[in-house]
């Protein structure tokens, strides 16, 4: 069957969307594990915690933005909550224990979803539609793909500003590098700790009310996206923000635009087949960077 | 002891003129004892060396003193004040700065970039002060920047300033880590064989560097160095250790002489 252009760019336009989703949630588990230095599988789940703020939030009557604003805030505040309780107990020990420890947080955390938030609600819609966009030369664009593009690159910019241009980012990024150095300089690593945590929460809250403006909003909405994630970070050169989006933005699109080949079901597998030819071509990263 | 109970920059306290000091201080690993029973007096204004050969736990007592590793027993007191459960970031707050052997720069920062990261208490690395207080953020920015500038001036790296730090070579780095330390205002700078894989030229100049500080700015020292030359020249009390132990502790020209510490360096050769 031959495929046209305008179908060939509407995979395209999908992949660059899918693209931004995992660049950003890949950007906030990347930032996480900058300083904690382990894995942390519960990540899944702050995006799901922030989808359902949301969800709830509208549910109660809230105008869209305003929910958006709750699920995000709700979104470091799961975070935060998961490091003082449990995280912080175990930073001593080695990123193996901590790997674990995450699983185990990322099921109760899944659990309680499915406890608390009503049943009618568990697996849900946003249902709503934030833009009207007309087909542009046969390409498909969806209102709410503009939504979540846009929403991504404002938020990117605006973690790149705060690592750049801030002194608390500069500080992140000096702790991140080497938290023995930044130790010595007399900054407030725990305090540091803190505001990663928020900032990689919000972050992720932020990629799961997206990802739930692009599908539905399930319990494990984080969790199965995870993959990708994960393998934008490693392709990025773990703890390398800019890999990490570059990284998302190339397995997003190869998982979409391979749709024109293969079902839909192998897509995870070309998230890991990008990522094994990245690593056998550059084994310390898209920009270098030694994975730790 | 909380950020906000931060010490007397003065250093109006009952330390009488000892700024360092341990007091049997211990350190374990498993089974094999790196530091034993030591007390140490570092005095403010003066340069102190501390020397000894490979294995004789220079680097674990620097690592005591820093807040990197926590003693086993005894007490490390800055400017009297008892800092043994304080943490290192709290220690750099209150004016204990140390450098590293290898040098630690970050690598995909300027020169300049990390100069600036050397300034403690910056305000700007609080949230809240970021957005409430604008204006005093900006002005500490400010005045560190000029501090850098003139540091780097100082130290001659001002030519450097917009170079990645990963690009400067090994004597060059030791310099940026000296310089880094002064933007903190260091009472006192634990320097961790800072003369190691530089140049004669270089040397001279760091080693210049540091005799101004105290000369100048009275600052005190602790350099752990394996140029025992270099050390004699410009401590005004050598530390020599062995085996975990403190075998002696005094003037250059006494510690030079002295028996048992002969005896551990090379079987008795020359100190």
């Amino acid at each position: 069957m031959a495929l046209s252009l305008s179908t060939f760019l509407t995979f395209l336009w999908n992949g660059l969307v899918e693209g931004s989703l995992i660049a950003l949630a890949g950007l906030g588990l990347t930032l996480l594990f900058g300083l904690l230095n382990f894995i942390n599988i519960a990540y899944g789940e702050y995006m799901a915690w922030g989808a359902y703020f949301t969800l709830l939030s509208k549910v109660i009557g809230l105008p869209f933005v305003a929910a958006i604003l709750v699920g995000v805030i709700g979104g470091g505040v799961v975070a935060i909550a998961a490091d003082r309780i449990v995280f912080q107990n175990f930073s001593n020990r080695s990123p193996v224990v901590l790997l674990v420890v995450s699983i185990g947080v990322s099921f109760i955390l899944r659990n309680l979803i499915r406890l608390l938030v009503p049943s009618q609600y568990t697996t849900a819609l946003y249902g709503v539609e934030l833009l009207h966009v007309p087909n542009i030369a046969g390409i498909t664009i969806l209102g709410n793909q503009v939504v979540v593009l846009m929403l991504s690159v404002l938020t990117l910019s605006g973690v790149f500003l705060l690592l750049n241009r801030t002194r608390i980012g500069i500080a992140m990024r000096a702790a991140s590098d080497d938290t023995d150095l930044a130790r010595i300089r007399g900054i407030d690593t725990d305090r540091l700790v803190i505001y990663v945590t928020a900032l990689g929460g919000t972050v992720a809250g932020i990629a799961g009310i997206m990802l739930g403006l692009e599908s539905q909003v399930t319990p494990s909405l984080g969790f199965t996206f995870l993959i990708p994630v994960f393998a934008a970070v490693i392709l990025g050169g773990i703890g390398d923000p800019v890999g990490a989006v570059v990284a998302g933005l190339a397995i997003g699109i190869a998982q979409k635009v391979s749709l024109v080949i293969i079902p839909s079901e192998y897509t995870p597998a070309i998230a890991l087949l990008v990522l094994i030819i990245g690593l056998l071509t550059r084994p310390d990263g898209v920009f270098g960077e030694a994975t730790r | 002891m909380s950020d906000n109970q931060q010490f007397d920059q003065n250093g109006a306290s009952d330390s009488n003129g000892v700024i360092l000091e341990t007091k049997d201080v211990s350190k374990s690993f498993g089974g094999l004892v790196a530091v034993d029973n030591v007390s140490v007096k570092i005095n403010e204004g003066e340069i102190t060396g501390l020397i000894g050969p490979n294995g004789a736990g220079k680097s674990t007592l620097f690592n005591l003193l820093s807040g990197f590793l926590k003693v086993n027993q005894g007490q490390v007191l800055l400017n009297g004040q008892d800092v043994t459960d304080m943490r290192s970031d709290e220690r750099a707050r209150n004016g204990l700065i140390r450098t590293f052997q290898i040098t630690r720069e970050l690598s995909g920062m300027t020169v300049i970039e990390n100069m600036m990261l050397g300034a403690k208490n910056n305000p700007g690395e609080d949230v809240l002060a970021t957005l409430v207080k604008r204006d005093e953020v900006s002005q500490f920015e400010q005045e560190k920047r000029e501090r850098a500038q003139e540091l780097l001036k100082y130290l001659e790296l001002w030519d450097l300033r917009d170079e990645y730090a990963g690009n400067l070579s090994g004597g060059q780095r030791k310099l940026l880590e000296l310089g880094r330390s002064l933007m903190a205002d260091p009472e006192v700078l634990l320097l961790d064989e800072p003369m190691a894989g530089v140049n004669p030229d270089l040397t001279d100049h760091i080693l210049d560097r540091i005799m101004t500080l105290r000369e100048e700015k009275g600052m005190s020292f602790l350099i752990v160095e394996h140029d025992i030359q270099a050390i004699m020249n410009i401590s005004d009390t050598v530390i020599g250790m062995h085996q975990g132990k403190i075998l002696v502790s005094d003037e250059p020209e006494v510690v030079q002489e002295d028996e048992e510490l002969l005896k551990a360096y090379l079987g008795g050769g020359q100190v």
